[in-house]
């Protein structure tokens, strides 16, 4: 058995006290399903053979790691840039959608759902169904169609379908709960694509599976590169797809110091954030039992985040048990510490962030107090930031008269 | 009066069993004590008691509009727990506690025993814990748990969740989420055969009935039928206070006399 403080992973997909599989019975044959499908891929070499080919030449892995040297030079840390933003689509997303696409193939499944929240799992979504010949349908917040207006059109372009979801906050969480509902109806035919490490078991293991691919590739590029494994690794945490991706391949390497950046909002004090770790407590939301932003009542609050893609109130359940084991600390970055970690980034090295990538720049700079100076960070910049320029300059008050 | 015994005395008896759904304080919190009386007075077998929750993942339309009512006017687990408490004293008829497990939890398994068991709950309805995670809801004294199967439950999991003697089987007789139907598929009486062979536990027939013709269609496979969200429709039509137990009586006596004339 590994090491039980870092993979806690016990039978049925739990992770110490969190997981499971919390949903209408009307699910259970179809997880059990999935759950033998992706044991039996995963011990397929052909399937193996057929994910790598999609990685390297339809996105394009491996992705670079890049070495950032004027904000390096700033915080007085070598800062290297794991490039997920250089992937088809521009976010780390595609890496989950090529896998899972080809075990609903292997399935036999005629129908991809989906949920997104600022779109690029949608997008990421789409496309891997569009080069499947898979029908696509996705569901979206109508708040996050208004936020995210081009990624609605690129993914109807791909011939996906999207449909709003307009109960509740009309963000990821209510466009989650469509997805949920439409699946039950259409089980038979359709296979749910999951866009984050989030949802019963066995979801958030196969998420993180196909996203570590980040991690395994970041660590051998660090030992190529510096001879020797970074200091620290940095990822921002929404559903945390991404973050377990990178922190994966990391786990047993303690002294590999791991930060997981989430969403504050306004301010953690002001209720309004998406700081499920800091500030939510146990709890079953879509299927998992995670740390959650709740009420006394145990109702699900709305969280608030300027990054649609870290807008969600719950978490994957395997941060809770990190958090808990304490192998990776979180921390959170507020709005208006993104939108000023966006425009740096720009302005320094030329590459726009996504404000969801931009949380985990944040924390770079608040890492130099806690690390050795010259010490070597890897950061995960999940995505690019041209989606959400409109929404900058609206925010900044930059934007003219648009 | 023990449920399992009371559904399991009325299957012998050829009675239909009729449990309507509420949502706890929906249209409004006063509205829910009157209702209840109403449909045990009408003649419901048991009521569901649904307990509002912010993302009912298992239901329509129609119920998630009357949850987001009613906890925009303040209900809670608590709350509803003590309308149930109040019921008890003034009707026999059993109350089924419907809740999403994340309220429940948040109480603490604990105290919703004792809550519970105070109110006489006869039983908890919880559609989103599987038997594979009922630890975290089973407490000494606490009502047991209806278990639910779908047209797709196979064999094999039907005879373990009945072989859990859970008080009845809730059937979903459709692939889908709560919400009033127009007809009852083949495929649903063929599911409902299916159930009837592989147990003898009660089975009651939930998701779309929609008045008389299909509970009786429904019943005829079955030991009864849940009927929630059709009943929710007609309370959202009141015009007023005035209007609810009129309306909720006159919606469930065609059903109650359907199902006794058809048994």
């Amino acid at each position: 058995m590994p090491d039980p403080v870092t993979r806690a992973q016990g039978p049925r997909g739990y992770f110490g006290p969190y997981g499971g599989r919390f949903v209408p019975e009307t699910l259970v044959p179809a997880l059990e399903a999935l759950e033998a499908a992706y044991e039996e891929a995963s011990a397929d070499p052909a399937f193996a053979r057929e994910l790598g080919e999609a990685l390297a030449t339809y996105t394009c892995r491996p992705t670079p790691l890049y070495e950032a040297r004027r904000l390096s030079g700033r915080l007085g840390l070598r800062v290297l840039l794991k490039r997920e933003d250089l992937n088809h689509t521009g976010a780390h997303k595609i890496n989950n959608t090529l896998g899972q696409i080809l075990l609903a193939k292997r399935m036999g499944k005629s129908r991809i759902l989906a949920e997104t929240g600022a779109g690029q799992h949608g997008v990421a979504t789409a496309c891997a169904a569009a080069r499947e010949g898979l029908r696509c349908e996705v569901y979206m917040g109508e708040e996050d169609m208004r936020r995210q207006r081009s990624n609605v059109r690129r993914m109807e372009l791909m011939g996906a379908k999207v449909l709003p979801a307009t109960s509740g906050g009309r963000t990821l969480k209510d466009a989650t709960n469509e997805a949920i509902r439409d699946w039950v109806a259409n089980v038979e035919e359709t296979y749910y694509l999951l866009g984050s490490a989030v949802g019963p078991h066995p979801y958030p293991t196969i998420v993180r599976d196909f996203q570590a691919v980040i991690g395994r590739e970041a660590r051998a590029q660090c030992l190529e590169r510096l001879g020797r494994l970074p200091d620290a690794a940095v990822a921002c945490v929404g559903g945390g797809s991404n973050a377990i991706g990178l922190f994966h391949p990391f786990l047993d390497d303690t002294p590999v110091k791991l930060f997981g950046v989430e969403a504050a909002g306004e301010g953690i004090a002001t209720g309004r954030h998406a700081a499920t770790l800091a500030a939510g407590a146990p709890g079953v939301l879509h299927g998992a039992l995670s740390y959650l932003l709740q009420d006394e009542g145990g109702q699900v609050l709305e969280a608030h985040s300027v990054s649609a893609g870290l807008d969600y109130p719950g978490v994957g359940p395997e941060h809770s048990y990190l958090k808990d084991s304490g192998r990776v600390r979180y921390r959170s970055a507020t709005d208006a510490q993104a939108l000023e970690a966006y425009a740096l980034l720009s302005r320094l090295e030329g590459i726009i962030p996504a404000f969801e990538s931009a949380h985990a720049l944040v924390a770079l700079e608040e890492l130099k107090d806690e690390l050795e100076p010259g010490a070597a960070v890897l950061c995960c910049l999940s995505g690019r930031g041209d989606k959400d320029l409109d929404e900058y300059l609206l925010r900044t008050g930059k934007g003219g008269s648009t | 009066m023990n449920l399992a015994a009371d559904l399991r005395e009325k299957k012998r008896a050829g009675r239909k069993a009729l449990a309507p759904y509420l949502c706890a304080g929906y249209p409004a919190p006063e509205a829910t004590p009157l209702l209840l009386r109403s449909l045990a007075d009408a003649g419901a077998d048991c009521i569901e008691l649904g307990v509002p929750f912010s993302d009912p993942l298992a239901d329509g339309g129609t119920i998630q509009q009357a949850s987001a009512r009613a906890l925009a006017q303040g209900m809670t687990l608590a709350k509803a727990l003590g309308i149930a408490r109040e019921f008890a004293a003034e009707r026999p008829t059993p109350l089924l506690l419907m809740s999403y497990l994340n309220p429940l939890l948040r109480m603490g398994p604990r105290r919703f025993a004792d809550l519970a068991r105070e109110a006489r709950v006869a039983a908890c309805i919880v559609p989103d814990l599987l038997p594979e995670a009922q630890g975290l809801l089973t407490e000494a004294g606490a009502p047991p748990l209806v278990r639910f199967a779908a047209p797709n439950t196979p064999e094999g999991r039907l005879r373990e969740l009945a072989a859990l003697d859970p008080p009845f089987l809730y059937c979903v007789s459709v692939l889908g989420v709560t919400g009033a139907r127009d007809a009852v598929a083949d495929s649903t009486l063929a599911f409902l055969d299916r159930v009837r062979a592989a147990t003898a536990v009660p089975a009651l027939v939930g998701f779309g009935v929609s008045g008389p013709g299909q509970a009786t269609a429904l019943a005829s496979r079955a030991d009864g039928v849940i009927v929630g969200s059709a009943l929710i429709r007609v309370l959202s039509e009141c015009r007023g206070p005035e209007e609810w137990q009129g309306a909720a009586e006159s919606f469930i006596l065609p059903v109650r006399r359907a199902l006794d004339g058809a048994a």
